[in-house]
């Protein structure tokens, strides 16, 4: 039912190098294992279309679920969850919006979730889920 | 699912029963209001879901779309977040859609789910008992006493929306029907509250031209020198007003609650409203506008007084917009999206001084106005407008024995009476012509209730001559002849009756032209 077109596992986006891999990509390695864990059934990894890119995309507890992964290694800026601006959620939207049409998914539950992980030096990193975070719209 | 919701909006100063639709589908979750919402209405997704998910009750994550029918109607405010909320939780399945089809629903809601008040509770009781008087009417706790001013309607007040949904789920604890009226406050109006006439040395003309007013409905002009009184005439007006009938509130309330004037406290306004604008009041501020149009001061005052102070200080455009109210009782409001016409029947009482200086009919001191000032200040007030007013009363200065005495005046209970005694007999020559007092009278009903004898017919025949009356002028100086002769308990129009009416039109003649 859910297809699977783009499943990449690295990302080409980043100039922000942390030893081999970017900060986003380890970012999305950790919630992938957070989610699993937590009981999500993840279906895709960095969906891509020419509208945009959504992290991952899952299932649990029968509803169809976009997750945004956001990445931070400090708060100086704001915390990770602030940058999901109201760009980036109308762009995960209209993603979400085309994932749905491409593969005919007409009567699904969907939720869309953020997931916040703040990396601070020496610390374990904090992961934080935000179950229907934003909604069409808003 | 789909589920249906009864609630109402109010335009103007009436309401009409809309249908709250609510759909909730799988698919992206989203909460779109349509039917024609305007700002607030729309904004009420974001109260609706915090207010239910503080509620403890749960809020679906699908696509939630919500419906006002009739959708060419513009819904404005507040109001529907209950009726949406409840929408919600039918289509949602938390209640059973049988529950809430013999109920409205009407209020706002606060993010952790109180219900706050609206204004237009009464316009919305009134059209409830007008086109489904069995069904419950569930409403914030505040506006209770508002609606229970209609008799024949049972009403429900909340505090919270889980009251509501406890109680529609049929745990009857939890909001208590009441359907008794409490209209009982009427008929003792004016209290200690008002100042009294008694207060005010000499002046006997100015109260004596007051009184005749207020037992009539007519618009009375006081013009005087600064400190002569005006003002502290004016303000002991709703002294000696008569009391309200109850028609006659229920109209004046329905305007108060549309504009938000109401407290929680008050059902029914137990006294004729008495509204004193400031003179820098805006045209749109007096008689009522805004893309949806609202009450002004005009409409407020209905049944009431209407006191301009400094008369000549109000904007020219504001004066002159007051011409159609006093002259047919009403209001027509035409916008772009919308016309609307809203009742207006006040009486008038403005204060003026009669130069800029304010002492030129004074004898003791001198006026140095130029003649070109006097006329600039008097032409802010035009010929129509003046030509309305049917009693012009000079308030002199007084004299110094009349400033120190220490015989008081008579008492506004006094006056009172006699006020309602004349308005009592208007109200049962007039019962069946459906006007209250002699300022409603039409010139048909002029001709068949304002009687005069040979010589007071002659009396006006000179005053048409002499003085220039118009026939505005004819026909409101018979009708405040009626009313003189309604407070001497005269059946019929004297020709002493008349010839005082006259006396009262001329003052602008006897100031500025003398």
């Amino acid at each position: 039912m859910f297809g699977r077109e783009c499943d990449r596992s690295q990302g080409n986006r980043s100039k922000q190098v942390v030893g081999s891999q970017t900060l986003g990509v380890i970012g999305e390695e950790l919630a992938y294992h957070f989610l699993s864990r937590k009981g999500y059934k993840i279906l895709l990894k960095n969906y891509e279309c020419a509208l945009g890119e959504i992290d991952l995309i899952a299932k649990e507890k029968g509803a169809l679920v976009f997750v945004e992964v956001k990445t931070r290694r400090s708060e100086e800026f704001g915390s990770p969850l602030d940058s999901v601006t109201r760009q980036k959620r109308h762009q995960i939207v209209k993603t979400a919006q085309y994932y749905l049409k491409r593969y005919g998914i007409k009567d699904a539950a969907c939720r869309f979730d953020v997931v916040s992980i703040l990396m601070l030096r020496d610390q374990a990193p904090a992961i934080e889920v935000i179950q229907d975070a934003f909604r069409e719209g808003e | 699912m789909l589920a249906r919701v009864l609630s109402s909006a109010v335009i103007g100063i009436d309401a009409f029963p809309v249908e709250v639709e609510v759909d909730i589908s799988n698919g992206l979750p989203s909460f779109n209001i349509v039917g024609l919402p305007d700002a607030a209405c729309r904004e009420s997704a974001d109260r609706v879901r915090a207010a239910i998910k503080n509620s403890d009750l749960p809020f679906p994550t699908k696509k939630i779309t919500v419906n006002f029918a009739p959708a060419d109607l513009k819904k404005e405010g507040s109001a529907f977040d209950l009726a949406i909320a409840i929408g919600i939780l039918v289509a949602n399945e938390t209640i059973d859609k049988a529950l809430v089809e013999d109920k409205i629903f009407c209020g706002e809601l606060s993010l952790d789910g109180r219900l706050r008040g609206v204004p237009g509770i009464l316009p919305r009781a009134a059209c409830l008992l007008s086109d489904s008087p069995e069904k419950g009417f569930i409403l914030p706790h505040v506006n209770a006493k508002e609606a229970l001013c209609i008799e024949g309607i049972l009403v429900y007040p909340a505090k919270h929306l889980f009251q509501v949904v406890q109680f529609l789920k049929g745990d009857q604890k939890f909001l208590k029907g009441e359907n008794q009226s409490v209209n009982h406050g009427l008929a003792k109006a004016v209290s200690g509250k008002y100042f009294d006439f008694a207060d005010i040395k000499g002046q006997g003309h100015a109260k004596r031209g007051l009184e005749i007013a207020a037992a009539g409905g007519h618009n009375v002009l006081m013009i005087g020198p600064p400190g002569a009184g005006k003002t502290m005439l004016a303000r002991r007006i709703p002294t000696i007003l008569s009391s309200i009938a109850f028609e006659e509130a229920v109209e004046t309330t329905k305007i108060h609650s549309v504009a938000g004037l109401l407290s929680s406290r008050q059902s029914l306004l137990s006294t004729r409203p008495f509204r004193d604008p400031h003179h820098t009041i805006s045209d749109v501020a007096m008689i009522g506008g805004g893309t949806h149009p609202r009450p002004g001061e005009v409409s407020l005052a209905h049944h009431g007084v209407l006191f301009l102070d400094e008369l000549a200080e109000f904007k020219r455009n504001v004066l002159e917009v007051l011409r159609q109210p006093l002259e047919e009782g009403k209001i027509t409001i035409s916008r772009a999206a919308s016309s609307l016409t809203l009742p207006a029947r006040f009486m008038l009482v403005a204060a003026m001084n009669p130069c800029p200086c304010g002492y030129f009919t004074d004898p003791k001191k001198e006026c140095h106005c130029t003649a070109i000032q006097i006329k600039n200040y008097m032409s802010k007030i035009s010929g129509p407008l003046l030509d309305r007013i049917d009693i012009q009363l000079e308030v002199p200065c007084l004299k110094v024995g009349e400033i120190t005495g220490k015989n008081s005046g008579e008492p506004s209970e006094a006056i009172r009476n006699r006020v309602e005694k004349a308005r009592t007999k208007q109200r049962a020559r007039y019962e069946a012509e459906k006007i209250a007092c002699n300022s409603e009278l039409d010139v048909k009903q002029l001709e068949k209730y304002c009687q005069t004898t040979s010589e007071g017919e002659n009396l006006l025949k000179m005053a048409i001559q002499e003085l220039g009356f118009s026939a505005r002028a004819y026909h409101k100086s018979l009708k405040v002849a009626r009313t003189i002769a309604d407070l001497e308990g005269s059946p019929c129009v004297e020709a002493s009756h008349i010839s005082e009416a006259i006396h009262y039109r001329a003052l602008d003649r006897n100031i500025w032209f003398r």
